[in-house]
C-alpha cells in the first residue's frame, strides 16, 4: 500500500501537553491479540481524553481491545441508518446515511 | 517496529461523516508529515455497511428518503441536508444531496476490494465517494460500478464478473466481522498501528495528534512507562499531601 497523498496541508495549532503517566496496563493487539504497549498514555500524550469506550468495551469482550480517543466536542458519526453528532450540533442531530 | 503508521478505516460509500472523515484525516496527516515524528503512514480501507436493507433503487430524492424514512416533513430534512452540505464545504466537498441515487453499497465495497487487490484501494474509495456525494452517479449498479472502476484503471469485465459472482464479498463480510469483533458501531473508524481507536470525523489536528503521539509510544519502552506511572503517582500522592 502507497503512503496517503497529501491532499492539501493544514498546520496544526496544537496545544502543548506534556505527556502524562498512565498506569501500565497491556492492552491486546487489536488485530493480533498480542499484548502490547499501555495505549492509554496514547490518549494522555495527544491531549484528548482517552476512554475505553464503546469500542473497548465490546472489544475486549470480543477478545479484541481498542482504545477510543475521544475528543471533548465528540465527533460526527454514522450510525445504523442514521448518521449523529452526539452533543455538538445543538437541535441537528440526524441525516441519513 | 515498522517505521511505517498503518491505519486501518472503516467507512461506508453512503455515509457522509465517512467522506467528511476523510479529507479531515489526510490533512491531518498532511501535518503529520511535517512534524519531527513524520513517518509514512499506509491507508487501508475496510468494509462497512450502515444500511445493508436499502434497495439498489430508490425513486426520489434523498431528502424525500430522509423524510419517509425517518417521519419528517421534507423541509426539515432538506434542512438537515443542507447543514451537512455546509459542513461538507468547510473541507472542500460539493455535496449535492439531490441528486445522489441512494442506493445499496455493498456491491461498492466488493470493488473496492476487488481494487485492493490491484494497489488502487484508494483511487476506488474516493472515485466512489465524489461519485455518490458529489456527482450524482449510481454506485450500486453493476454497470455504473465497472464504469467508475474502469476509469481509475480497472479492467470492466474483471469487476463485472467479480460483481456476478459476489466474488468479493467474503471480504466485505470479513471486514465487516472484524468491525464487530472491535465493537465498531459507528464509523468513518479509524484504527491506528492496530491498536489505538479514532471514531468519527474529527479535526485534523486531532488526527495529527494521534498520529504524533502513537510514533511517540514506539520509542517508549514499557519499564519507561512504568517509571513515569510511579512518578505520576508520587506527584499525585504529593499534591494530596500538599492540599492536606
Amino acid at each position: 500500500m502507497s503512503g496517503l497523498e497529501s491532499t492539501g496541508a493544514v498546520r496544526s495549532t496544537l496545544a502543548s501537553m506534556p505527556p502524562v503517566a498512565a498506569p501500565p496496563v497491556s492492552v491486546p493487539d487489536a488485530l493480533t491479540g498480542e499484548l502490547t504497549l499501555p495505549s492509554a498514555g496514547v490518549a494522555a500524550g495527544a491531549g484528548v481524553a482517552g476512554a475505553a469506550g464503546a469500542a473497548a468495551g465490546a472489544g475486549a469482550a470480543a477478545g479484541g481491545g481498542l482504545l477510543t480517543l475521544v475528543t471533548g466536542g465528540a465527533a460526527p458519526v454514522c450510525d445504523g441508518d442514521s448518521c449523529f453528532v452526539p452533543g455538538a450540533e445543538g437541535a441537528w442531530t440526524e441525516v441519513p446515511d | 517496529m515498522s517505521d511505517t503508521v498503518k491505519v486501518d478505516v472503516w467507512s461506508d460509500i453512503a455515509c457522509p461523516w465517512c467522506y467528511i472523515g476523510k479529507r479531515k484525516f489526510e490533512s491531518g496527516v498532511a501535518a503529520f508529515a511535517a512534524t519531527t515524528e513524520a513517518q509514512p503512514v499506509e491507508v487501508e480501507y475496510h468494509s462497512f455497511e450502515l444500511s445493508p436493507d436499502t434497495p439498489v433503487d430508490f425513486e426520489g430524492t434523498e431528502a424525500e428518503f430522509l423524510s419517509v424514512h425517518k417521519g419528517m416533513p421534507v423541509e426539515q430534512a432538506q434542512q438537515m441536508l443542507d447543514h451537512v452540505t455546509g459542513i461538507a464545504g468547510s473541507v472542500g466537498l460539493d455535496y449535492d444531496f439531490d441528486s445522489v441515487h441512494h442506493t445499496n453499497t455493498v456491491k461498492a465495497h466488493q470493488v473496492i476490494h476487488l481494487a485492493k487487490q490491484h494497489g488502487k484501494q484508494l483511487e476506488m474509495v474516493e472515485r466512489l465517494f465524489t461519485a455518490y456525494f458529489e456527482r450524482g452517479e449510481h454506485v450500486g449498479q453493476d454497470g455504473s460500478l465497472a464504469d467508475l472502476a474502469a476509469e481509475i484503471g480497472l479492467d470492466r469485465d474483471e469487476v463485472l464478473a467479480t460483481l456476478r459472482d459476489d466474488a468479493q464479498l467474503a471480504a466485505v463480510r470479513a471486514d465487516q466481522a472484524q468491525a464487530q469483533s472491535f465493537g465498531i458501531n459507528g464509523v468513518p473508524f479509524f484504527v491506528i498501528d492496530g491498536k489505538y481507536g479514532v471514531s468519527g470525523a474529527q479535526d485534523p489536528a486531532t488526527f495529527t495528534q494521534v498520529l504524533q503521539q502513537v510514533v511517540q509510544l514506539r520509542a517508549t519502552t514499557p519499564d519507561e512507562l512504568a517509571e513515569a506511572a510511579q512518578r505520576a503517582a508520587d506527584d499525585a500522592h504529593a499534591d494530596a499531601e500538599a492540599t492536606r
